[in-house]
């Protein structure tokens, strides 16, 4: 099992935001997340590559223990090369190029060679289409060539997982398309990969399983086909609109 | 002067504030009128009138207030009259004041959008009651915090006029300490409660006088 | 009006510049040192930790409220009676422009950083940087740019302040000019040297900052456009 997750629990300000979450993810499998706003899946992410602090509860990966309680930062920053994240807002840097996006990471924190971090960068330019606009600044992109932009700076640093927090929340629907075109090409290259989305279609395509939350606490989990059809709880029923019964 | 005990060395720093809050009152009324007189004159847009206004501003904003001090209390007197330093000093400080109030003033005055002056022309509004009536309310509530700004800055610069003999502050804290070194300490913190004594209920006020000028007129 | 002591002038210029000289090393040095203290310091102001925020803030509004001639005063002459030590004037002008410079650009530097998205500190964070190599690749390049204009400004204003050295001493262009009508006057009484000899020292402080201060208002525009 690549990522193990444990009795994880988080508050906030009184309030139980994770409540006892345990799931595994597998080599190559991609999960996806699915709940409706505020049920707690941006903030399960956030938790697994340490942005938020748990209060309770292990998380492993490669059977090896991830949190501490209060852990410093120094220690995340060796497990964010293997844990890799693209945001939903537009979170490239505004002050540089796309390639030096790219090559920041990379460089600083994989101590690469710039010809080398280059050489790579590029590569994942092409594949997701934007090789063209690599010396482009982010205002000059639209948000989908940002989004994608982002995922190639995730895919840069050589991530053993990468976490998607509703990418394209943020996008036009033309954009959408794009986004998640890339997202699926990743899959078929056997990435690993944790997706929390909004669009429905697209989980059910490239999720191997399906993760459902509500109100912090995991209610489902699913094969996507059984999960959009025929769902087990209740609570999925009324989610997805369907009949109960 | 004799420093024979605290009180005497009390009521110099007393009269010295009183010097320094008076010098400081005048020179911001007259600086505000000063700025307010320019700003309307920029407002009626008379190309002579801007060109000097621009000269006048520009030049005491770009120059140490201290060589303007000494060139109004030592050179003028060559060429025109010899001027006590009380009456220098609220010169030099109105003549700076009013080109920073003048900014102030006058960025306040167009920032109040083309709309609003044409909609006066319109309804046949002449220029002066334009600018009574409908700009300058508005504007105050746009310039008010550099207005406050330039107000305390003017009463921080009270103390540069100590170089023109002004028995203000800090003048008598050098003159004192060059006789009587042993009370360094005492006029130290004399010197220094006195400006926290005038600048911060000044502060105070003046964010008081803020929120109500913004209060009446976008009533936040 | 007679002798406006042109030729006494025009004989001491070495001096005056040398006098000037002063001014501006004192400015320019000070000015280098509040932009790296600052921005450090201004890191420092957007910590957590209440106990620090409110005595740089409390640092902060001395420096701001009470006017550097006064902590010129408590400096040279309050250090000295305390330590018992002769204090240099120079290094107590440059200590005293510095820590001004340092909080003002402090403040500015603070409140630049708390306005980039957090988003920004996030994505450093995730790619793995650490916080040192997050300041200095992804934040400060961002708020050195909006930063400029303030510090031109600031210069200036340093530039024109400087000249209160005199007070304590320091060979500056304003002392330097009152050497020189002094002199002029032992031999000629009724020279009008000072009107000339000020009139010129405003117009060459007007020449230096004039430039600075229409510099700053185009910075100014440029930044607004980014």
């Amino acid at each position: 099992m690549l990522l193990k997750v444990k009795n994880l629990k988080k508050s906030f300000k009184g309030n139980t935001v994770l409540d006892d979450i345990s799931y595994g993810v597998e080599k190559g499998e991609v999960i996806a997340i699915l709940g409706r706003s505020g049920c707690g899946k941006s903030t399960l992410l956030r938790c697994i590559n340490g942005l938020e602090q748990i209060e309770g509860g292990e998380i492993y990966l490669n059977e090896t223990l991830l949190t501490k309680h209060n852990a410093k930062y120094k220690h995340w920053s060796e497990i964010r090369k293997k844990i890799a994240m693209v945001f939903q807002s537009y979170d490239l840097f505004p002050h540089m190029n796309v390639l030096n996006n790219i090559i920041l990471g990379p460089m600083k924190v994989e101590k690469r060679s710039k010809e080398d971090a280059t050489k790579e960068a590029l590569q994942h330019l092409e594949r997701v289409g934007l090789l063209e606009k690599k010396l482009a600044y982010p205002r000059e992109l639209s948000g989908g060539q940002k989004q994608r932009v982002a995922i190639c700076r995730a895919l840069c640093m050589n991530p053993e997982i990468i976490l998607f927090d509703e990418v394209t929340a943020a996008l036009d629907p033309e954009m959408v398309r794009e986004v998640l075109d890339v997202i699926k090409g990743l899959k078929e290259q056997g990435l690993t990969m944790i997706v929390v989305t909004h669009e429905m279609a697209f989980a059910e395509k490239v999720a191997d399983r399906i993760i459902f939350m509500e109100a912090g606490k995991i209610v489902e989990i699913n094969t996507p086909d059984k999960f959009f059809h025929s769902p087990d709880t209740v609570q999925a029923r009324r989610f997805l609109n369907l009949s109960e019964g | 002067m004799e420093i024979n005990n605290t009180f005497d060395l009390v009521s110099i720093f007393l009269k010295a504030s009183i010097v320094t809050i008076e010098v400081a009152f005048l020179s911001i009324l007259i600086a505000f009128i000063i700025g307010l007189i320019c700003s309307i004159a920029l407002f009626y847009k008379i190309s002579v009138l801007k060109t000097i206004i621009y000269i006048y501003v520009e030049f005491f904003r770009n120059t140490p207030s201290l060589i303007q001090a000494y060139f109004i209390f030592y050179g003028l007197p060559k060429v025109f009259v010899r001027l006590d330093s009380f009456v220098c000093s609220v010169i030099v400080l109105s003549l700076l004041g009013g080109a920073y109030m003048c900014e102030a003033i006058y960025s306040g005055m167009k920032a109040i959008s083309k709309n609003q002056r044409e909609l006066a022309m319109a309804i046949g509004l002449s220029k002066i009651d334009t600018i009574k009536y409908l700009i300058f309310p508005q504007s105050i509530s746009i310039s008010i915090a550099a207005i406050n700004n330039n107000a305390l800055f003017l009463t921080k610069e009270v103390s540069t006029m100590k170089i023109i003999l002004l028995p203000e502050i800090v003048y008598q804290s050098f003159s004192i300490i060059s006789l009587r070194p042993d009370l360094t300490i005492p006029i130290i913190g004399l010197m220094i409660l006195c400006y926290l004594v005038i600048l911060i209920p000044m502060s105070f006020g003046f964010s008081i006088l803020e929120r109500k000028v913004r209060f009446a007129e976008f009533g936040c | 009006m007679q002798n406006l002591g042109v030729d006494y002038i025009i004989k001491a210029f070495p001096r005056l510049l040398d006098g000037l000289a002063v001014t501006i090393k004192i400015s320019i040095i000070s000015l280098i040192l509040s932009i790296f203290l600052g921005f450090i310091i201004g890191v420092i102001m957007t910590s957590k930790n209440k106990l620090i925020n409110v005595v740089l803030r409390i640092l902060l509004e001395a420096f701001r409220l009470i006017h550097p001639i006064i902590w010129l005063f408590v400096f040279f002459f309050g250090v000295s009676y305390v330590f018992n030590i002769q204090t240099d004037n120079i290094v107590v002008s440059i200590v005293v422009f510095t820590l001004w410079g340092t909080f003002e650009i402090g403040d500015l530097v603070r409140s630049y950083i708390e306005s980039v998205p957090k988003i920004q500190f996030e994505s450093s964070a995730a790619l793995g940087l650490s916080k040192i190599q997050m300041y200095v690749y992804v934040i400060f390049p961002q708020i050195i740019i909006r930063s400029i204009p303030s510090i031109v400004n600031l210069a200036t204003r340093l530039i024109k302040t400087t000249n209160l050295v005199f007070l304590i001493g320091v060979p500056e262009v304003l002392k330097v000019s009152q050497n020189i009508i002094q002199v002029v006057y032992y031999s000629n009484p009724n020279s009008d040297i000072s009107f000339t000899m000020y009139l010129l020292l405003l117009f060459i402080y007007f020449i230096i900052c004039y430039p600075l201060s229409l510099f700053s208002k185009y910075l100014e525009k440029r930044v607004s456009v980014i």
